[in-house]
């Protein structure tokens, strides 16, 4: 698989905080979820990774189909991505956004994104400032689609949905995954999402990375006795069973999530 | 770029509208040689558009984009010239009909050394008012900037006109007017977007 993203010995400070992230690549078609509680460092990687902020030390390599982008700027144009919030100009109605975001992107497909606002029934030509959160999270969702980009980089892209938007965000985001072999990073609170999408994961504290992994395998590595402790070993005896995501979060960050 | 601009003159569609006919009203009957009123609607624009983006937090979606980090500054600045021209142009326009006695070559120096304060006038604005964090220094030293960036202009201008009637002089010294207004321009731009670009966006 080609690689999408490379970290080598990635530092951010900002204040008393300290984002470290040690050489690790991000394959074309992976489904990174990330896991943290807040202040965990999530949404500095996501502003790392979009060049919005500069490492303090180290450096993100950026690459297209498996070659190094040219520049920022060739690579975000294959990059879709989703923050807590559509924060764009409150005065725009959707379908003067569809018209400048489609001057941006080349690949931009009008088409696509308005049937996507009719699929969350969202109203295009409403002001954006109309609309409730989970409607501009739709939105948001929906313009990071609609130019079809190779990653996908959601920084909380539930937070706000109903449950039913949340499983339509799933699907269309397994599908976009399947059709495309896009690869989404993504940041989450709701660890059911996770489960449900996620082939890898990293579960962050404080600006460090805990344990990551394919999701089955770290799974496989945390073995949950009958009296519900965690043990670092496989579920190999009887009555021990493999740990879920959720098991995972509480012994490396405790506490319930949901 | 171009969409960039778009966009920001949409931003700005109902200013605009008030334009023409307070352009035409103002060089008519309100028109001294000292007139601020140009000055005054580009640094209103300036704050205006940079205000919104910091209100709406829209910083991080748009930086987020694909267009190169300098088009941003580079895009309101020309955005605003545009509106700075249009007022220029229908305040001209006013004198004409106004100001009976008015000769071409009075509006012509006149609507040039205007037109080069505001060309210097729009970039720092929108630069200072994005890059200066502290609230006190950023409206303080921002309209600091404006008056002394007016005063020099309304100078160098004044100086422009004292050749009004030495006939073909006063055009050269205003295109070379211009032209200073246009390098500092770039030059500020430079200097902006060279700070911006070692810093962290959001």
């Amino acid at each position: 698989m080609p690689i999408n993203l490379q970290f080598e010995e990635v530092t951010k400070q900002r204040d008393q905080f300290m984002l470290r992230i040690p050489g690790i690549a991000i394959e074309q078609g992976e489904i990174l979820g990330v896991i943290g509680n807040n202040g965990a460092g999530k949404s500095t990687m996501i502003q790392l990774v979009l060049g919005l902020i500069q490492p303090t030390s180290g450096d993100i390599y950026r690459y297209i189909e498996g070659e190094l982008a040219p520049s920022l700027q060739d690579w975000k144009r294959e990059v879709g991505f989703v923050f807590d919030d559509l924060s764009v100009y409150e005065d725009l109605h959707l379908t003067r956004l569809s018209s400048f975001l489609g001057e941006i992107y080349p690949d931009w497909d009008d088409t696509f994104f308005f049937s996507l606002l009719e699929k969350f029934e969202v109203d295009a030509k409403k002001k954006i400032k109309k609309f409730s959160r989970g409607m501009r999270m739709k939105a948001g969702i929906a313009a990071a689609l609609a130019h079809h980009p190779k990653l996908l980089l959601l920084d909380e892209p539930t937070s706000g949905l109903d449950t039913k938007s949340r499983k339509q965000m799933i699907a269309l985001l397994k599908k976009e995954h399947e059709n495309n072999g896009t690869t989404i990073i993504f940041s989450s609170h709701i660890l059911s999402d996770m489960e449900q999408l996620a082939s890898s994961v990293w579960l962050m504290d404080k600006g460090e990375i805990l344990i990551s992994g394919a999701v089955e395998e770290l799974q496989a590595n945390h073995a949950v006795a009958e009296d519900g402790t965690i043990h670092k070993e496989t579920a190999s005896q009887e009555g021990v069973r493999t740990a879920t995501l959720e098991e995972l979060h509480d012994y490396y960050l405790g506490g319930d999530v949901e | 770029m171009i969409s960039l601009i778009k966009l920001d003159l949409w931003l700005m569609r109902w200013g605009l509208l008030f334009i023409f006919p307070f352009g035409l009203i103002a060089g008519a009957f309100l028109y001294t040689d000292s007139s601020m009123t140009g000055f005054i609607l580009v640094f209103v624009m300036d704050l205006t558009l940079t205000q919104m983006d910091e209100k709406q937090k829209t910083r991080r979606f748009m930086l987020s984009l694909p267009l190169p980090l300098k088009t941003f500054f580079q895009a309101r600045t020309l955005g605003v010239i545009f509106i700075g021209a249009a007022w220029v142009l229908f305040e001209s326009i006013g004198r004409l009909i106004g100001f009976g006695d008015v000769t071409f070559r009075d509006i012509f120096t006149q609507s040039i050394t205007h037109f080069a304060t505001m060309i210097v006038l729009a970039p720092i604005i929108i630069a200072m008012f994005t890059l200066l964090k502290h609230p006190v220094l950023k409206w303080g030293l921002t309209f600091f900037v404006y008056m002394a960036t007016v005063l020099f202009g309304t100078l160098l201008g004044f100086f422009v006109t004292r050749f009004i009637d030495l006939g073909a002089l006063v055009y050269v010294l205003s295109a070379a007017y211009l032209l200073l207004a246009v390098g500092l321009c770039w030059l500020i731009l430079l200097i902006a977007n060279g700070i911006r670009a070692r810093r962290d966006l959001v």
